[in-house]
């Protein structure tokens, strides 16, 4: 199985962003593409590794509160 | 000893200067506020002063000893709160400028009200990097907070104002957030204690929230025992926040005072070994021979947890801000905002990547834990740098400074262990040591920052003004 390849941060910006509704000012375009371009790297890096099925998220709920 | 000199004592020492009469806590209030007046025109800690609400405080104090009542701990001590705690009356900003179009909050945040009622004369509100997002203390609408070591150089940040209040002299005490170091590097860089508690420790009820699974709140301070009593103030369950514990406050008061004898203490090497500068090489050999540390152990993929606090950061505070970036996406700082936009644009498999991560680290954490009890690592890379510094070079290799400066820090919280950060002095400006614990052992580490303390490695001085 192949590792994840890091996206395209131009190609994420132009499909993803839509949905939001945020207006981004073409002059912060390559900023969020850069911080994007950061992203991907490390969920590849995420993705590449391992984890058993049975591992949990570790976000936090409790019922009854 | 004057008044204005009683405010260079950590909180616990004004408190029993207090309570023996040798000041009154309006006097106190009174020496306090001068401070902040000369003060903060060049430190630019706080944001907001709240001068009549201590000063209400420090009468009905006053009264209480006059007519014999017991003090509570920290009775007259001068202590502020990061502008991110709902403070009665104050538009609670969070170092934004959008939310300082907010109504003024109606209650206090559970820790402001604690730490009041433990007997804190609030004084006011700090500044901070724009909602938390930052490691610097620069704020784009307020302005930067300036170390009082030096006041060219950085806080540290997010909870910039509460590095600068404390080793400015201005508050003995201060409440910090911290979600990926925010507690720390300030305290590392202003040369303050800190403690950053177990997540789920102290209530953040009252707090404007930034990355829910990874936030904390808690103290900076001048001493351990003023961590150890603020920590006690604070303690205990709060239903208003969804993580803070049911586990009745455990107390460390006390215990801080133990000594380390029986405790097995490793410095962290891999990654925690990686990236230092020849400042945070000396702070660690500082702090290791003074405790006779010698073990080293190993987190295995800290850098790899680094990563997964990087994405749930990004994602959870991009969602959160998601109605401010559509609505108001200019008045937000620049370099917050496409944060902020990058993070309300990332894939779910990412973050449940990095979620499911988080679960697997903690384990891996659980098992160091079985071998050993306190594990000792740089705070951040560097001293404090200069205000507007950009990049950093470590290990050779030229980076950007802001999200570097958590390279330390960030795999800690990640998986929510107690850290105490321990100020020593390698130079002439102050590094931090971080003093982890396994989770809900903050008594742990408060005994090794004390011993730290009393063997005079770990000091925080208030800078002299003008420094």
């Amino acid at each position: 199985m192949p590792d994840p390849m890091p996206p395209d941060p131009e190609a994420l910006l132009a499909a993803l962003l839509p949905p939001t509704g945020i207006p981004l000012d073409p002059a912060w375009r390559p900023a969020v593409a850069a911080n994007l371009r950061v992203a991907g790297a490390i969920a590849a890096a995420l993705q590449a590794f391992p984890l058993p099925d049975a591992t949990e998220p570790a976000p936090v709920f409790e019922p009854g509160r | 000893m004057s008044v204005a000199e009683l405010l260079d004592r950590d909180a616990t020492g004004i408190a029993a200067a207090i309570a023996a009469g040798e000041a009154s806590a309006a006097e106190l209030a009174e020496a306090a506020l001068a401070r902040i007046a000369a003060r903060n025109p060049v430190l630019n800690a706080f944001t907001d002063v709240t001068a009549a609400r201590a000063r209400a405080r420090a009468v009905a104090l006053d009264a209480a000893r006059a007519r014999g009542a017991a003090l509570p701990p920290l009775a007259g001590a001068p202590v502020a709160a990061k502008n991110l705690f709902d403070i009665a009356g104050l538009a609670t900003r969070a170092g934004s400028r959008i939310n300082r179009d907010h109504p003024p909050a109606t209650t206090d945040a559970t820790a402001v009200a604690r730490l009041e009622a433990a007997g804190g004369l609030l004084l006011g509100a700090l500044n901070m990097g724009e909602y938390a997002y930052d490691f610097t203390g620069e704020n784009a609408h307020d302005g930067a907070s300036r170390n009082p070591h030096d006041t060219g150089r950085m806080t540290g940040g997010s909870s910039g104002g509460s590095g600068g209040a404390v080793a400015g002299g201005m508050a003995a005490v201060a409440l910090g957030s911290d979600t990926n170091g925010s507690i720390r590097v300030p305290a590392a860089f202003c040369g303050t204690f800190g403690l950053k508690p177990t997540y789920g420790r102290l209530s953040r009820a009252g707090a404007f929230p930034f990355v829910a699974s990874l936030d904390h709140v808690g103290p900076l301070a001048r001493s351990v025992r003023d961590l150890a009593a603020v920590f006690d103030a604070l303690a205990g369950p709060d239903a208003a926040d969804p993580a803070c514990t049911r586990r009745a406050a455990e107390p460390v008061g006390q215990g801080f005072e133990a000594g380390i004898a029986g405790l097995r203490i490793a410095r962290l090497g891999g990654w925690f070994a990686r990236h230092r500068m020849a400042e945070s090489d000396a702070a660690l050999d500082l702090a290791c021979a003074a405790l006779g540390v010698t073990a080293e152990a190993a987190l295995p993929e800290a850098e790899r947890a680094r990563g997964a606090a990087f994405l749930i950061t990004m994602a959870e505070a991009g969602e959160l801000h998601l109605p401010r970036l559509r609505a108001r996406a200019a008045e937000f700082d620049p370099a917050v905002r496409d944060r902020l936009i990058a993070g309300a644009l990332l894939p779910a498999a990412w973050v449940q990547a990095a979620q499911r991560f988080r679960r697997w680290f903690a384990q891996q954490a659980e098992a160091v834990f079985r071998d050993h009890d306190v594990l000792l690592a740089p705070a951040t890379p560097m001293a404090a740098p200069p205000l507007g510094t950009q990049s950093v070079t470590l290990d050779g290799v030229e980076m950007p400074l802001r999200p570097n400066i958590g390279l330390y820090t960030q795999p800690i919280s990640f998986i929510g262990l107690p850290v105490v950060a321990v100020p020593v002095w390698p130079g002439t400006l102050p590094m931090g040591v971080q003093v982890i614990a396994a989770p809900w052992r903050e008594d742990v580490a408060l005994r090794v920052a004390r011993a730290l303390e009393a063997r005079g490695v770990a000091r925080a001085p208030v800078a002299p003004f003008g420094a």
